[in-house]
């Protein structure tokens, strides 16, 4: 009951500094046209709607600011015709929720700046090939520390992280590795070259460790039959897992992080309303979630015996297998 | 072998068959993209409060994996029974308390042919080079796995490894983390009690496993057949360089009954062990000393005075891995073996040294292919020396399918028994009226056999896997008991290499998991051995088995287990009073067994009744063993 009230105030909090932002570009503006912004969703995921929602809701009170929500639908017609549909009203500002719309927007669309939003897509490499300063948004990524930090928090007097990743997470690694030996943890890693190694690796590491650090990577995430092994592995060896997404949590870790659709999306707002009143506070193209949800399954982490402080237990989101 | 050292050996070794098919129901592209979607598509549950859904052991050909689920579904009182439905392992019920297993058609009385062990640690018995399964200081409740390897392994486990590993893996104290009870009893007055305890706090844990069990006869309700009582403690400490250290003890002590070919003798034995590992990054340091102090009634009818038998061994074994880069990876180790026995059936107190070297090189050129070569060198002070070369190449050309094909070597050296025995056999007049010598043979070579195996395994999802075993081996050297000599006017028996075999086989083996709380196995074994080394040259072990497992286990907390296994029939060549050699079939058998249970969860309660040979099908496994009757037995679990 006290988190609901909590999370409600924070959210008007929030919407307050976005209207007291509205109204430095009203004043900016007070003589021209609302701006456009088109909108464009991708398609398909509940999560698309749920940050396009908030967005929406968070502009809607600015009668300086017009919003145009579209589809992105590049099936029934060729990217290049769609853009040039989207583009057409001349927007100011084009917003895309999720990794679709945002890579053609990347390739497609010249000359209007882009904020994009709800994305963990990894866009330095197109960033790069655009001037970074008309492109910048909020991705998915939860950052490694807060990751390691969190996971701390909830399970206080862990000595030794266990860690599988392949060649294309080294950067994951290496600041894993930072952390860890800042904060006084072992970090037991081990690389391997394929996803057929990973059965060998965790058999290897889990009498090793106190809890296995499971972050975003395509090679477990991606296959059913390696997650389902990992999950039954380490519980069926009393090793809790961290892992990514409350979607995880419900199939059966004990512990997962994972973002706030909502908060993301009035975060995206705020940088939308940045970005029309070019006041560039922050030089970095692209933010991280501010708002990190825990997620508990304390059926799981009760079975694992798992002692998580009351207070980290207290703000958390409880989550129940198979719901 | 301590745990950690088999564990690499399993990884390294043959695991990779099965990891490289090691995806889903979709082949994952070649480049894995990380985009949201990742975390947006919905997840299947695999575990809820306190239960997992059922699942498919990965386990790779040939190995076969026992499950902490299975074994606590089964409700088995001893471990020979869990080894039951492991395709291609041949266990024979002889008594109420005395089993006997072997792989691939090579089973017998005082079997001697797989190398068995407990967490590394072997359990056998140098004197005879087998296994007393009711003398093992381990209880059931405190086992997480049973691994069964059903080929010869000499390359990497030296002698006893002929036809096969058993590999007993015990909980750790963090698998364990709580206490637990268990009482079972039933017809037979079978009572099986067993108290189970282990926690871990920071970089120490312990475990502490206490039990007892007993049994009567299956033929005489009034003759105690096993009355034993063990215990096992493990303490473990994780240093700050990552270094860990575990010891361990043991016990067991009491009195069972043991068929000695013509008939059961009672045995009272108190075996014990001591065991320590020391792991750091990639060194390895394992030393157990296994002892044996038992007394038994005379072993032949009419003979006056008890056997002793006193034993010590002690092993120390040291390995490295070198990880030469993410497909490459090089292990070697030595081990040294020191046994002495005493004891009134051999001749006088014998002392062995016992030293060996290995390798094994694991190489994966690409992806799809992993190249296994091993060997070691063995060297006994009677035999000289053997060389037990192993290679495998495991190939999967998609996702879903993995081949395999393996070489190796195995041998198993003369135990002590068959090199120093000396014991008379007493006069059983008309048919023998004179005693008969026993004796030794020091002369021995060791039995050597050769295996070649394809293996195929097709694991499209988590919840369906088939796979296919074709096997073929030749082995000589047998060390059978001899014809009588009569040479020196009254006869001698000694022990001989008498001749070789070669023997094919199948075994398929299925999984289907139709509903996460349901889940079907079934398997089928094959084997035609040509027998050219008993005496007769007739034995022949059973052509057909065939088993079938359905565990059942409902989110109300109600479980259930059936399991049938069906066994072909059975020739032996049985000793007779003369000395000489008779033919006796044991006729093919069903056995069914089940066992349901209700779990009060919130009380942390388990209440279970199991039945074994539920339908009472009274049946001969041994000739001169006891039918094997229904028993039924009730219990339960609580943890606290």
């Amino acid at each position: 009951m006290l988190s609901c009230i909590k999370k409600h105030l924070e959210v008007h909090l929030k919407c307050l500094l976005l209207i007291g932002t509205g109204l430095l570009i009203a004043e900016d503006r007070a003589h021209a046209n609302p701006a456009r912004v088109a909108l464009v969703r991708s398609p398909v995921w509940r999560e698309y709607e749920q940050t396009s929602r908030s967005i929406v809701s968070s502009l809607n009170g600015n009668p300086e600011l017009s919003v145009e929500e579209i589809v992105f639908e590049a099936d029934s017609v060729s990217e290049d015709e769609f853009w040039q549909k989207v583009t057409e009203n001349r927007p100011e500002l084009i917003v895309t929720v999720g990794t679709a719309s945002t890579r053609s927007a990347i390739n497609f669309v010249k000359n209007i700046p882009i904020v994009f939003t709800t994305v963990l897509d990894n866009l330095e490499s197109l960033l790069a090939e655009r001037n970074s300063a008309d492109i910048c948004g909020v991705t998915l990524a939860i950052p490694v520390e807060v990751q390691l930090r969190m996971m701390g928090e909830a399970l206080p007097g862990i000595r030794r992280v266990g860690y599988i990743y392949g060649m294309s997470s080294q950067d994951i690694y290496q600041k894993a590795e930072q952390y860890t030996s800042r904060n006084g943890i072992r970090l037991i890693a081990r690389e391997i070259a394929s996803e057929r190694d990973i059965p060998q690796a965790l058999r290897d590491i889990i009498p090793e460790v106190d809890v296995f650090w499971m972050p975003l990577d395509a090679m477990i995430y991606y296959n059913q039959n390696i997650r389902h092994f990992i999950l039954l592995e380490c519980f069926q060896n009393s090793v809790p897992i961290m892992a990514v997404s409350k979607k995880i949590a419900v199939a059966g870790t004990p512990l997962a992080v994972g973002v706030d659709y909502e908060d993301i999306g009035i975060q995206t707002a705020e940088l939308i309303l940045r970005k029309l009143s070019r006041v560039n506070r922050t030089n970095s193209a692209i933010q991280h979630p501010r708002k990190v949800l825990l997620y508990i399954n304390h059926g799981v982490s009760s079975s694992l015996g798992l002692n998580i402080p009351v207070e980290i237990a207290d703000k958390a989101i409880s989550v129940k297998s198979g719901r | 072998m301590s745990k950690t050292l088999l564990r690499k050996w399993i990884n390294g070794f043959v695991l990779p068959g099965l990891l490289i098919s090691f995806n889903g129901l979709k082949a994952a592209p070649k480049e894995m993209e990380l985009t949201e979607e990742l975390i947006f598509q919905p997840i299947e549950t695999v575990i809820t409060a306190g239960r997992t859904e059922q699942s498919i052991e990965r386990a790779p050909a040939t190995i076969a994996v026992i499950s902490s689920e299975e074994i606590e579904a089964s409700g088995a009182m001893t471990i020979p029974e869990l080894l039951r439905l492991v395709p291609g392992l041949d266990v024979m019920t002889v008594s109420s308390s005395h089993s006997e297993v072997n792989a691939r058609g090579l089973n017998q009385l005082l079997s001697n042919k797989m190398l068995v062990l407990i967490d590394g640690r072997s359990a056998y018995f140098d004197f005879f080079g087998g296994v007393i399964w009711q003398a093992l200081p381990v209880v059931i409740n405190q086992i997480d796995r049973i691994e069964v390897v059903r080929s010869p392994s000499s390359a990497l486990y030296g002698a006893n490894a002929f036809s096969g590993v058993i590999n007993i893996i015990t909980k750790t104290p963090r698998q364990i983390q709580k206490s637990c009870l268990k009482v079972q009893g039933g017809e037979n007055s079978s009572l099986y009690t067993s108290f189970v305890q282990g926690a871990r706090k920071g970089d120490t844990g312990y475990r502490v496993a206490l039990g007892t069990r007993h049994m009567d006869s299956f033929s005489d309700p009034n003759t105690e057949f096993e009355d034993v009582a063990l215990g096992n403690f493990n303490v473990d400490h994780r240093f700050d360089n990552d270094a860990k250290l575990s010891m361990e003890a043991g016990l067991i002590r009491g009195t069972i009954a043991q068929n000695m070919r013509l008939e059961d003798v009672k045995v009272d034995a108190t075996t014990s062990f001591v065991k320590m590992n020391f792991d750091q990054g990639p060194f390895t340091l394992q030393a157990f000393w296994n002892r044996g102090d038992e007394t038994s009634e005379p072993f032949f009818p009419g003979g006056e005075e008890d056997i002793d038998i006193l034993y010590n061994t002690l092993d120390l074994e040291a390995q490295h891995t070198v990880d030469l880069g993410l497909k490459h990876t090089f292990i070697y180790g030595l081990n040294y073996r020191f046994n002495t026995i005493e004891s009134s059936l051999i001749d006088k107190e014998h002392r062995q040294n016992l030293v060996a070297g290995y390798f094994q090189e694991e190489y994966r050129p690409v992806p799809e292919i992993s190249l296994l070569a091993g060997a070691r060198v063995d060297r006994h002070p009677l035999v000289g020396v053997n060389f037990s070369p192993r290679g495998s190449m495991i190939y999967a050309p998609t996702s879903n399918n993995t081949f395999r094909v393996s070489i190796g070597r195995a041998f198993r050296n003369p135990s002590f028994t068959d090199s120093y025995i000396a014991i008379e056999y007493p006069p059983q007049p008309p048919e023998m009226p004179v005693p008969v010598q026993i004796i030794g043979e020091p002369d021995l070579e060791s039995e050597k056999m050769t295996t070649y195996e394809l293996g195929y395994a097709y694991f499209p999802r988590h919840d369906f896997r088939w796979e296919i075993d074709v096997f073929a081996y030749k082995f000589s050297d047998y060390i059978v008991p001899g014809a009588l000599d009569f040479s020196s006017g009254l006869p001698v028996q000694s022990y001989v290499n008498l001749g070789s075999a070669k023997a094919f086989g199948f075994e398929l083996t299925a999984d289907l998991i139709p509903a996460p709380w349901l889940k079907f196995s079934a398997n089928y074994s094959y084997q035609d051995l040509d027998n050219k080394y008993t005496v007769l040259n007739q034995q022949l072990p059973p052509k057909n088995k065939t088993n079938f497992k359905s565990f059942l286990s409902l989110p109300s907390g109600f479980s259930a287990s059936f399991t049938a296994s069906f066994v072909g029939k059975t020739r032996w060549e049985i000793p007779t009073l003369e000395g000489a050699y008779e033919l006796i079939d044991t006729k093919s058998h069903t056995r069914c067994d089940a066992r349901l249970a209700y779990n009060l969860r919130k009380k942390n309660l388990e209440l279970f009744a199991a039945a074994f040979n539920l339908f009472d099908s009274r049946h001969l496994e041994y000739p001169l063993g006891e039918k094997v009757r229904r028993r039924v037995t009730a219990g339960m679990s609580f943890s606290f």
